[in-house]
């Protein structure tokens, strides 16, 4: 191929070394603490429920009435729901549906929103005018408008759960991605590799796509604490996974009924919503800043 | 300004019709059969047929497209399975206290946002810039249903001095309102500094103090109106997060508002409710969109002439 004797890669200012980002993000004061809290909360969901074992009540599902709402002590760390069942072990159980929920939404969101956002603005005319209509649409939903419409209208369940919040975030994805793209196709290189008579696909491929991912991966944080946060809100109204399961959203729920004298119920489980997308929207304007601090201030 | 208007007003026709014909297809999205799933489990096969001619939901998808546009044009969104009113009674006696509650977290998160971007932005990198720069990554992580709740476990069930729920007397509207206008506030606040902090390094600004302006008039004469654009920008794109917020808070505070009815309406399977609620939410959206936008004209006029 007569492109290759030009030796184009050296030609594409990707980005070289990941490296070099992680540890500037490491020691960006707030990143590193939103990075901290994620990574807190993975190592927990991911092996929290294998460690907590030893006795019956490290069982999720466990219940004993006996042993209901009692206030936190040795035996129950954070106490004991109206069940019975351990507030801490749900807890920790929680973590995975949370986790599990929000980044399969934002997995489907930007599935959807990274090829839309892309050809929109690396095609644009008609194509780009029909599909920011589109996304115009959408976005003139309140996104956990949007959401809630959506699970009431297909169901309950797990699938339908991320559909819902995957069709809230992928409008702001498809345009995160369309403004890069744009912003990348202006540069003098992207006219220089089409002088050169490479194929649009694989400039767009090759050439603008790779430098349009920073702005993916400034949002992608950012649209995980909107997921967690937009799972948790179905499940705070009954409308998340149905009950057993032990869903932070939900178990608060629940809570409210108990919440003249014990608070504790309703305190434990918005912390942990809580510090998670707090992790999310701090290490997503961490890496603003390292990726683009020309960003910095704009949402 | 006329043509400006005309122009920006065309604009939200599509979207108009795109988010009409969402609420079409949401009711058609229910599984199986939809009027039977309108007409609930106990209804006869007759019963079933009747609902389905009624709302519109056999012939053709054009025939009911048409359907469901000529009834909504002359404000007929159907009627509540649970309560027997038209749809459109149920909304316009619950829309005013989502009006109210909307109005007042707004209006909160405007002072009170603006106040602390101003003072952030006075003093950049000290100590009360980064504070008011941590409570406000604090306020968008704070689940609002949470904080809610903490407000009522404070204030109404320790302290006993507001009422935890209900729409009774303005005591009641005080603590959903904070509550609402947290994310708002932060929102803006954000915005405010960033915008601030731009303007008080613009020349204007420099030959203000020259000049002997005191600090508060060059802020609230000279920099403030200058900022006042992208404050007004994200403060209209936030209401859309607000109205979302609202559907969370009334539930919190069983606040009689659209977003507790719809909340009710999901889990009594009151479909049409819920149909018109949407709608409903998605227009106001669309019209503040536009106020917005006519706003960023009247205080920009560069935009206005500039195309």
């Amino acid at each position: 191929m007569a492109a290759d004797t030009f030796n184009l890669p050296d030609l594409v200012p990707v980005s070289k070394g990941g490296r070099g980002k992680l540890s500037r993000l490491l020691h960006h004061p707030s990143g590193a603490v939103g990075l901290i809290l994620i990574a807190i909360w993975l190592v927990i969901a991911v092996a929290g429920p294998f460690l907590v074992t030893g006795n019956p009540s490290s069982s999720a599902s466990y219940q004993n009435i006996q042993d209901a709402l009692h206030g936190p002590s040795a035996a129950h760390l954070l106490g004991t729901d109206q069940l019975g069942r351990d507030e801490a072990v749900r807890l920790i159980e929680g973590a995975r549906y949370t986790l599990l929920i929000s980044a399969a939404a934002v997995i489907a969101g930007l599935a959807a929103g990274l090829p839309l956002g892309a050809l929109s603005g690396y095609l644009g005319g008609k194509f780009d005018l029909l599909a920011q209509r589109f996304v115009d649409i959408v976005l003139a939903f309140p996104s956990f408008l949007l959401a809630l419409a959506l699970v009431s209208f297909l169901g309950t369940g797990l699938r339908n759960l991320v559909i819902a919040i995957a069709a809230a975030s992928f409008p702001r994805f498809t345009r995160v991605v369309r403004a890069a793209v744009m912003s990348v196709v202006a540069h003098p290189y992207v006219e220089a590799a089409q002088a050169l008579g490479i194929r649009r696909r694989r400039i767009l491929f090759r050439h603008v796509l790779p430098n349009a991912m920073p702005a993916v991966f400034v949002q992608a944080p950012l649209e995980l604490g909107a997921a967690i946060l937009t799972a948790a809100g179905l499940g705070y109204l009954g409308f998340g996974v149905p009950q057993p399961t032990p869903e932070w959203g939900s178990m608060l729920g629940v809570a409210q009924n108990y919440i003249f004298g014990h608070s504790y119920l309703v305190t434990f489980p918005g912390l942990c919503v809580f510090t998670f997308v707090l992790g999310c929207n701090l290490a997503g304007g961490g890496l603003r800043d390292v990726f683009d601090p020309r960003l910095t201030g704009t949402t | 300004m006329r043509k400006f208007l005309m122009q920006r007003a065309g604009l939200a026709i599509p979207t108009v019709i795109g988010a009409v014909t969402f609420c079409f297809i949401l009711v058609r999205l229910l599984p199986g059969d939809p009027a039977r799933a309108i007409a609930g489990p106990q209804a006869t096969p007759a019963q079933v047929a009747h609902l389905r001619a009624q709302i519109g939901l056999d012939g053709t998808w054009i025939q009911q497209y048409a359907f469901y546009v000529t009834h909504l044009v002359r404000g007929d969104l159907g009627y509540s399975s649970v309560s027997g009113q038209p749809v459109l009674t149920e909304i316009a006696s619950h829309l005013p206290y989502t009006a109210e509650l909307a109005f007042c977290a707004i209006a909160l998160s405007l002072v009170a946002g603006v106040l602390l971007g101003t003072i952030a932005a006075s003093r950049p990198q000290s100590i009360v810039d980064t504070l008011i720069g941590g409570l406000s990554v604090i306020g968008v992580s704070i689940p609002v249903y949470w904080t809610g709740l903490l407000l009522v476990l404070v204030f109404a069930v320790d302290l006993r001095v507001l009422p935890a729920a209900g729409a009774s007397g303005w005591q009641s509207l005080i603590l959903p309102s904070v509550t609402l206008s947290l994310f708002p506030l932060a929102f803006i606040a954000r915005q405010t500094r960033s915008a601030m902090v731009g303007a008080l390094g613009e020349d204007y600004a420099r030959t203000a103090t020259a000049k002997g302006a005191s600090w508060p008039r060059l802020v609230f004469r000279h920099a403030l109106r200058n900022a006042a654009v992208p404050i007004v920008t994200v403060t209209g794109l936030e209401l859309g997060q607000l109205l979302g917020g609202a559907i969370l808070t009334e539930t919190v505070f069983a606040w009689p508002g659209l977003g507790q009815l719809l909340v009710q309406s999901i889990a009594a399977r009151d479909f049409q409710v819920v149909q018109g609620i949407v709608l409903v939410f998605a227009l106001i959206l669309i019209v503040v969109n536009l106020a917005t936008d006519v706003a960023y004209g009247l205080l920009e006029p560069r935009l206005r002439h500039g195309r």
